[in-house]
């Protein structure tokens, strides 16, 4: 019977190919304009580190000058998102979370060891610690991140991204390899494969869309070498400070390295920040963090949205978008009111051979689903091509934000299939309730 | 107008037919109005002025290195140097860029007590001689001299030597009379400073910050490993000038240079996320425009359709062609009427939501009559070809049996 | 077969009550023709929609093969319409996109019928009318006597205890009339009962029995010679 109504709905759709070609299309470009702007969005706002995401924590201290708040945020006082090096290497040096790490900046003229000096590029760096890795399941393609010990010491040791790999070494297996890294020889001991957080959570949010710096090295190598750049990344500072050099720094209350700790599970998080608090309190007996103490610690959704990561533009795209499909499914709501309409004459015939109102229902629904998938489908091919035009006009985004997996292309279809068919039941309704005798006539 | 009466009993008639557009209209046009506004809004933004001479400027950030006191020197032995060139007019240091994203700010408030903060404001620090390098106006009070200028490795703001705000900042703290604020002292986070002049315009280093235009000026030169020149070109070859600076600073042998670029260039990238954002809203409001008109397109062609026999008579009893045509245009305009007069109300709803939810500005009324307008006329185009169609049926009609 | 007991409808509307049919009795036997006749506006479609479960009475009772209809639901009448009743009208009501095997088969569909089964009931109706060779065509691709023989064998094909025709004649030239009423005839005398409404006091000359309808009041008639004078 199925098969029945599918081959009539067919027949039908054939036989007012003008108002079946409007609305499907109306279906198709509402629900192409909701995918595309629900896609962007749903990849901005994914989950980075599924699994995790819930016992990982960046701590924030209330280390700030006691004559000046931080700053206000939503009308209160607010403390920095960033620590100062004393802090940070205090807390590493407690090791009281199952797992920490701190997250540096710097930047640097880059070149593998056997190209000439002229072909050295700044490149941005990222000197962490080797925790990093784990803490944030990054995948490796050749090597493994160098250890606890290369941390104290401050090993030359570096770990490239896929995408550097294929630059300096032409994606060669380069372990052992080495990289001039502002003047100093590095050794490759770790290349990842693909890898991109989406957001890139773990530092600020300006380009929490781009790829992650390609380079990894011990924090402590960074610390050796004297290396302080300011200006590849935020350093907030009170109390007068010469910004001068890394001394200068490492002795200052200037905030400017993130901290990221990974507990065993989410429960111990009020444990943790006990510690942190006690830590606090230690240091405000010595004459520090004499401002009221707010320290914090933010799994990694609060902090994506206390740091405003995803952008409200991106949401009320799709509110837009939203709206937009509702209008066109009200335009095709109207076209098949017009349609069966039409049919009245057929309906009244049918209904007198002895088709019940129901059988009538399921016929016309047939062709509704048929629309709604033919929309869904056609929608799904315009979305494609509409991601593809975003892509291009958003180029400083990553492409991958505009791409699509199984699970978006099955919402779109479906999508398309049930509000059609929604949108489609007052018509059918009112097909339903014409008279068997009333058009017998006019045929 | 005599069709006006019969128009509104079939539409009452007719019910959702025309009730399902009239809808479609209403949404449409609330939306479409929060687009148009926003639109607008972005185009705003995008074309913003800056304030700077932007296509005779551009800018760099290099290394400095050494002792502290060779770091300071060898900037000041490059700066001397690259203001010795035929091809620059001047060349300053300055610790934010416009548009670069990179620059430093604080709160700003007129009593040092206050919790909250008036607004807050970018900061830029540099040479006594930036506001001329720039192209900025200087519309009251006093600018710097080489008196003024300081040299240090922070930011040197205890000592209280005076500031230059833009006009709009000014207006901000003192809304009545922005005049008054010269002289007056204003608090940079803790820091108390002087107000000492009053610039027309500057662009802040954050082109989506929404204090972009609130900009604080001062003259010390904060010395950092890596500090930021601003280059002013002689002339009209800025590929020139750029190539004659570098030959001066790479003679530094550790010298590292970044971010080398023509301020127009700057700008445009600074507001690609702004300007793809732009044409996007472009693209829904044409997407909008279209769907009505399908809309009522699709609605005034099946009603022919169904109504051929009804026309004929009308034809046949004597209704000229331009009556047939006036009929459909009118009754397509009696729908859209009724749908833009639902959709003010839609509209001004969902305008409230987005305020509240997204804290965008509300919608001016004159956008409900651009958007009105938009509909109106999409609406009225489409539904010609339907009604001229309807015009040409043939008064025969009447006397076919079906 | 068919037995209606002081059945009569009354039309309301906000401002006037129609009497559109006067109280009557009607009794149909199996194996009976009965031609209705009557001028327009008196109220023969009413009747012909009320006899074929097309439309509700306001008062009496219907027995259909001795079940009373008065009380049954949309899906209960629609299934006797399947059923019982087979429908021929004027303007024979092809659905023009389906061929004629479609078009014979569509009541069918609505009945628990394998499509072996359907396919026997088509071609053997499709014969009985003489078109079981053009059963790819369409509708528009044939005359209006044998469109309307399309009707017959769609209206043949669920086996009905009888047809409802309603002028089933009044849209063909007088030959082709006079072949589709030779075809009902040859129906009839197969043992289908027929009730046809029809203008053409000719053609309801050939029923077993005619009954008339003038303005709402249904009366038994003898013979055509009543009907005349």
């Amino acid at each position: 019977m199925l098969l029945y109504y599918f081959r009539l709905a067919m027949l039908s759709i054939k036989k007012t190919p003008l108002l079946s070609f409007l609305m499907i299309a109306t279906i198709a470009v509402g629900i192409a304009a909701t995918m595309v702007t629900y896609t962007v969005n749903y990849m901005m706002s994914q989950d980075p580190v599924p699994g995790k995401s819930e016992r990982l924590f960046t701590v924030h201290l209330s280390s700030w000058d006691p004559n000046m708040g931080y700053r206000i945020k939503d009308g209160k006082e607010d403390i920095p998102i960033f620590m100062t090096y004393q802090d940070a290497t205090n807390l590493y040096a407690d090791k009281k979370a199952h797992k920490q790490t701190i997250i540096s900046f710097h930047k640097a003229m880059v070149r593998g060891a056997e190209q000439p000096s002229g072909q050295a590029t700044m490149t941005y760096l990222r000197p962490t610690t080797h925790e990093f890795f784990s803490m944030l399941d990054v995948p490796f393609l050749y090597g493994s991140p160098w250890t606890e010990y290369d941390d104290s010491q401050g090993s030359m040791v570096v770990v490239l991204s896929k995408k550097k790999n294929e630059q300096l070494f032409q994606g060669q297996n380069s372990l052992g390899q080495e990289v001039i890294i502002g003047g100093s020889i590095y050794r490759v001991i770790g290349v990842l494969d693909d890898w991109l957080p989406l957001p890139r959570f773990y530092t600020e949010n300006s380009d929490a869309y781009s790829e992650p710096r390609g380079l990894f090295f011990p924090f402590q190598s960074s610390i050796n070498n004297d290396w302080f750049s300011g200006t590849d990344g935020s350093v907030y500072c009170w109390g007068g400070v010469d910004l001068i050099d890394l001394d200068a720094v490492k002795a200052s209350e200037c905030v400017w390295l993130f901290y990221w700790v990974e507990l065993e599970s989410a429960e111990l998080r009020n444990e943790y920040l006990a510690y942190i608090n006690s830590y606090a309190q230690e240091q405000r007996e010595l004459g520090r963090f004499q401002r009221e103490q707010m320290n914090r610690v933010m799994n990694v959704a609060e902090f994506i949205e206390y740091n405003e990561v995803v952008k409200k533009d991106g949401r009320i795209a799709v509110w837009l978008a939203a709206a937009f499909l509702i209008a066109c499914l009200l335009n095709s709501m109207s076209l098949m009111m017009t349609k069966f309409h039409g049919k009245g004459a057929e309906v009244g015939l049918r209904r007198a051979v002895g088709a019940s109102k129901v059988d009538i229902a399921r016929q016309f629904f047939c062709e509704t689903l048929i629309i709604g998938l033919s929309g869904g489908v056609i929608g799904l091919a315009l979305a494609q091509l509409g991601l593809h035009i975003t892509a291009q006009v958003y180029s400083y985004l990553h492409s991958e934000l505009m791409d699509m997996n199984l699970s978006l292309m099955l919402l779109t279809i479906g999508l398309s299939v049930l509000s059609s068919a929604l949108f489609g039941l007052y018509p059918i309704y009112r097909a339903c309730q014409i008279q068997p005798s009333s058009q017998l006539k006019s045929l | 107008m005599k069709d006006l009466k019969p128009i509104i009993k079939s539409l009452l008639r007719a019910k959702t037919g025309p009730l399902l557009l009239l809808l479609q209209i209403a949404v449409t046009y609330t939306i479409l109005v929060n687009a148009v506004f926003m639109l607008l809004q972005k185009s705003e933004e995008i074309n913003v002025s800056s304030g700077l001479a932007e296509s005779e400027l551009f800018w760099f950030q290099m290394s400095l290195h050494g002792t502290r006191e060779e770091k300071m020197a060898s900037l000041f032995r490059d700066l001397e140097a690259i203001k010795g060139l035929d091809s620059v007019k001047n060349a300053v240091t300055l610790s934010s860029i416009p548009f670069s994203g990179r620059g430093a700010g604080h709160e700003i408030r007129l009593d040092r007590n206050a919790v909250g903060y008036i607004t807050k404001a970018a900061f830029y620090s540099g040479s006594f001689d930036a506001l001329e390098t720039m192209g900025l106006k200087l519309i009251a009070g006093e600018g710097f001299t080489i008196n003024d200028e300081r040299r240090l490795f922070n930011f040197g703001l205890t000592v209280p030597s005076g500031v230059l705000i833009t006009k709009a900042l000014a207006e901000q703290l003192y809304p009545e009379d922005w005049q008054q604020v010269l002289g007056k002292t204003i608090y940079l986070n803790e820091d108390a400073q002087p107000v000492r002049g009053v610039v027309e315009h500057l662009i802040g280093p954050w082109s989506f910050w929404k204090h972009r235009s609130f900009n604080v000026l001062f003259s010390n030169v904060f010395v950092t490993s890596e500090v930021s020149l601003m280059v002013r070109v002689q002339g009209t070859n800025i590929e020139k000038s750029i190539q004659d600076v570098m030959n001066i600073i790479m003679q530094e042998p550790l010298r590292t240079v970044d971010h080398l670029e023509v301020l127009t260039d700057l700008r445009e990238k600074a507001y690609r996320s702004q300007v793809a954002a732009y044409n996007t809203l472009k693209a829904v409001v044409i997407g909008l425009a279209l769907i009505t008109m399908l809309g009522v397109f699709g609605q005034a062609r099946f009603t022919v359709l169904k109504r051929r026999k009804q026309i004929g008579t009308r034809r046949a009893l004597g209704a000229s062609q331009i009556a047939i045509v006036r009929y459909y245009v009118l009754e397509n305009a009696v729908i859209n009427v009724c749908g833009i007069a639902l959709g003010v109300l839609l509209a001004i709803a969902a305008n409230n939501l987005l305020v509240l939810h997204f804290q965008l500005e509300p919608v001016p009324g004159l956008y409900l009559a651009y958007g009105g307008v938009i509909i109106f006329l999409a609406g009225f185009f489409a539904v010609l070809q339907p009604a001229i169609r309807a015009a040409r049926i043939s008064p025969a009609e009447a006397t076919r049996s079906v | 077969m068919l037995k209606m007991s002081n059945i009569a409808k009354i039309y309301l509307t906000d401002t006037v009550k129609t009497q559109a049919l006067q109280p009557f009795n009607l009794d149909i036997k199996a194996g009976e023709f009965v031609a209705v006749v009557g001028p327009s506006g008196s109220g023969k479609t009413t009747f012909l929609n009320i006899t074929g479960l097309l439309e509700d009475y306001s008062e009496g009772s219907y027995f259909l093969n001795d079940q009373d209809v008065t009380d049954l639901s949309d899906r209960q009448k629609s299934r006797l319409r399947n059923e019982q009743i087979g429908f021929i009208f004027q303007s024979f009501n092809l659905i023009p996109e389906l061929n004629l095997f479609d078009n014979v088969e569509m009541p069918l569909r609505y009945r628990k019928f394998s499509a072996k089964e359907r396919k026997n009931r088509v071609v053997d109706a499709l014969t009985k009318v003489g078109l079981v060779n053009r059963q790819a065509h369409y509708p528009q691709q044939l005359s209006g006597g044998q469109q309307q023989r399309v009707a017959i064998a769609r209206a043949l094909a669920g086996s009905p205890s009888f047809l409802l025709a309603d002028e089933p004649t009044g849209n063909l030239d007088s030959s082709m009339a006079d072949g589709i009423m030779s075809l009902l005839k040859d129906i009839n005398t197969a043992g289908t009962s027929i009730l046809m409404v029809t203008h053409d006091l000719q053609q309801a000359a050939k029923a077993d029995r005619i009954v008339e309808i003038r303005d709402g009041v249904l009366t038994e008639n003898e013979s055509i010679n009543q009907v005349v004078a």
